[in-house]
């Protein structure tokens, strides 16, 4: 009996582990948590939990992957609407973030659905970031979103090597 | 009655009281033309575009730029702290509040910088003095001491001209 009810504490303390963690990812990452580097944290919303960097991946733009982890959403499930609720969280509303949706399509993977997004800085030329790739969707039961903050425009392996981590996240 | 008419005129024509007395009142905008606008009521350092910023410790570099894009206002940055890789980010600002010294920059996700005027060539950002640099003195450094170990891009020349 005794036995029994340990083994349930520490099952349900598991379970609170894995859930309250930020995902895991089957690549080899490093996280770094929000705070950590607050000059640049501080521009990122309050969704904003902390980056991966992918310790495996050569390409440059594709190492820094940044999670936000949005609370106190009931929906179970990807929507066109809970997808434009949630960019707004991590970007602001539309007309003051500045940049441009160029895209935004949901998608259906083996764990669900997700909303792949587009978003470009065309108004500066000059742009450090000309273009933000995001992929939201649910992770451990809770809505979550990946932010890849490209310093050159995607082409079609970056944009699958976006997704192949996006389904690495356990 | 008089008297009423006088202050009436005398408000009318000499609304520079009221902007001296602006020092401590706060003063908000949201757009490069309402800064162009205010630029004679803004501290010196933060009064004309773009206001580039450096930073060097044996802790942190970083080169921070707010600048215009048509009307808009941007903050962009560039940050390497010790242990980590230099990380750019960027975000259009919402809105600029500017009360005596302190300066609150809030972006278009609600997220905010504090900054604090210390003199007419240095502001303190989370506890760190910033020097105001040239736009040429800014690319330099940035070009010097935070482009060739970029890791999160390839392209150091892109980030040399964007910070122009």
């Amino acid at each position: 009996m005794i036995l029994k009810s340990i083994l349930i504490i520490l099952c349900i303390t598991f379970l609170g582990i894995t859930l309250w963690a930020e995902p895991k990812s089957k690549e080899a990452v490093e996280f770094v948590e929000n705070g950590k580097r607050p000059l640049s944290d501080s521009l990122k919303s309050a969704a904003y939990i902390g980056s991966y960097r992918r310790l495996d991946e050569p390409q440059q733009d594709l190492k820094i992957v940044d999670l936000y982890e949005f609370k106190s959403i009931s929906a179970t499930k990807m929507t066109r609407s809970l997808c434009d609720q949630l960019l707004g969280r991590i970007f602001g509303r539309p007309e003051d973030s500045g940049l441009t949706l160029k895209s935004l399509a949901l998608k259906t993977t083996p764990r669900g659905l997700i909303c792949e997004v587009q978003l470009n800085d065309d108004a500066d030329i000059h742009a450090k970031i000309p273009e933000r790739r995001i992929v939201i969707g649910f992770v451990n039961l809770k809505a979550h979103a990946i932010v890849f903050r490209l310093l050159q425009k995607s082409d079609a392996n970056s944009q699958e090597n976006i997704l192949k981590f996006w389904r690495s996240l356990r | 009655m008089k008297l009423q008419y006088l202050f009436c005129i005398a408000s009318f024509l000499f609304p520079v009281s009221q902007v001296s007395s602006r020092a401590n009142e706060e003063l908000c905008v949201s757009n490069f033309s309402e800064l162009s606008k205010n630029a004679d009521q803004l501290p010196k350092v933060m009064s004309q575009l773009p206001i580039n910023l450096w930073l060097d410790t044996s802790l942190a570099t970083a080169a921070i730029k707010i600048s215009n894009i048509g009307d808009k206002l941007k903050l962009e940055s560039v940050v390497k702290q010790m242990f980590s890789s230099p990380d750019i980010e960027s975000a259009y600002i919402k809105l600029a509040c500017f009360k005596g010294n302190d300066v609150v920059v809030t972006f278009s996700n609600n997220s905010s910088y504090k900054l604090k005027v210390l003199s007419d060539s240095n502001v303190e950002i989370r506890g760190q003095s910033f020097l105001k640099k040239s736009s040429t003195e800014l690319v330099g450094l940035v070009a010097k001491k935070l482009a060739p170990k970029m890791e999160t891009g390839t392209v150091p020349s892109t980030l040399q001209e964007s910070v122009r």
